[in-house]
């Protein structure tokens, strides 16, 4: 049944005559259409790593494993242990640093701590 | 550039055609291929050979049909510059001319996908792949499309062509 139905419709479709382009129409159009590209410029292919850098799952995907990285790392406590350290300053090297501060800024006491 | 000119010789009927039957008149056919052929130049240098080119130029003109019926133009009827013929059509002539133009009409009257469908199916005889592929859709989607299309098609022509010869 619906073999025949669509057997019928075919045979309407049939009926829907679209004509060729006769040559001079058909020639006019494409020298017009010639004419105008040539006066167009093509686009140029983006190389393939700024496309990639364009392309937005690529952003996506990099955030979200920077995302990922940070959450390990506080999940893990590696982040609060590095946090909750305080940072020591053995007092020899504050000492020598002070000094040498005390140099640059105030100049040397004498021609003795003149080093280089 | 002559690569290009071969190139859109060897596509412009068959592009103006589709063109024509989506939107029903030659000249908006002939303009939607004009700007079909230049995009093409545009994206050329883009273009990657993973389908057929005739698959890609038939998606361009398409989209370009559809693009055009949802552009508001005022109304341009053909009839203003047609030259009436005041010779005697043969009788058998003005029927066959008489059907086009209710097929064109019907085929006027479906949603713009669907009568992609149609004109792809039949007129280009792509086949079903081929041509979902050209409509940029599922092959199941196209199946439907044109599913849908054929009944229409159905009530507008065949049945009301069996209503006028019983007179109901």
């Amino acid at each position: 049944m619906r073999q025949k139905q669509d057997h019928e419709v075919d045979s309407w479709l049939a009926h829907y005559e679209v004509a060729d382009p006769d040559d001079s129409s058909r020639k006019a159009l494409l020298d017009k259409i010639v004419a105008a590209a040539s006066l167009l410029p093509q686009d140029r292919p983006q190389p393939f790593l700024s496309r990639l850098k364009a392309e937005e799952w690529v952003q996506d995907a990099a955030a979200l494993a920077a995302v990922a990285v940070l959450g390990f790392w506080i999940g893990s406590g590696s982040f609060g242990m590095a946090a909750s350290k305080p940072i020591s300053v053995p007092s020899e090297v504050s000492s020598i640093s002070s000094t040498y501060l005390n140099r640059i800024i105030f100049g040397p006491k004498s021609w003795k701590e003149v080093s280089l | 550039m002559c690569a290009y000119r071969e190139l859109v010789n060897r596509h412009l009927i068959k592009g103006v055609k589709v063109a024509e039957r989506m939107l029903g008149n030659r000249q908006d056919a002939e303009d939607v291929m004009q700007e079909t052929c230049l995009k093409i130049w545009r994206e050329a240098p883009r273009w990657k050979p993973q389908a057929k080119f005739s698959t890609w130029l038939y998606r361009v003109v398409l989209n370009a049909c559809l693009d055009r019926k949802r552009q508001v133009f005022p109304a341009m009827t053909d009839e203003l510059d047609e030259v009436i013929d005041e010779q005697p059509m043969a009788e058998d002539v003005m029927i066959e001319k008489q059907r086009s133009e209710r097929v064109k009409s019907a085929l006027q009257q479906l949603p713009d996908r669907q009568r992609a469908a149609v004109v792809l199916n039949y007129y280009e005889e792509m086949s079903n792949q081929d041509a979902a592929d050209s409509m940029g859709v599922a092959l199941g989607a196209y199946q439907q499309l044109l599913f849908r299309a054929k009944q229409k098609l159905r009530d507008y022509l065949v049945e009301d062509e069996d209503e006028a010869k019983t007179g109901s």
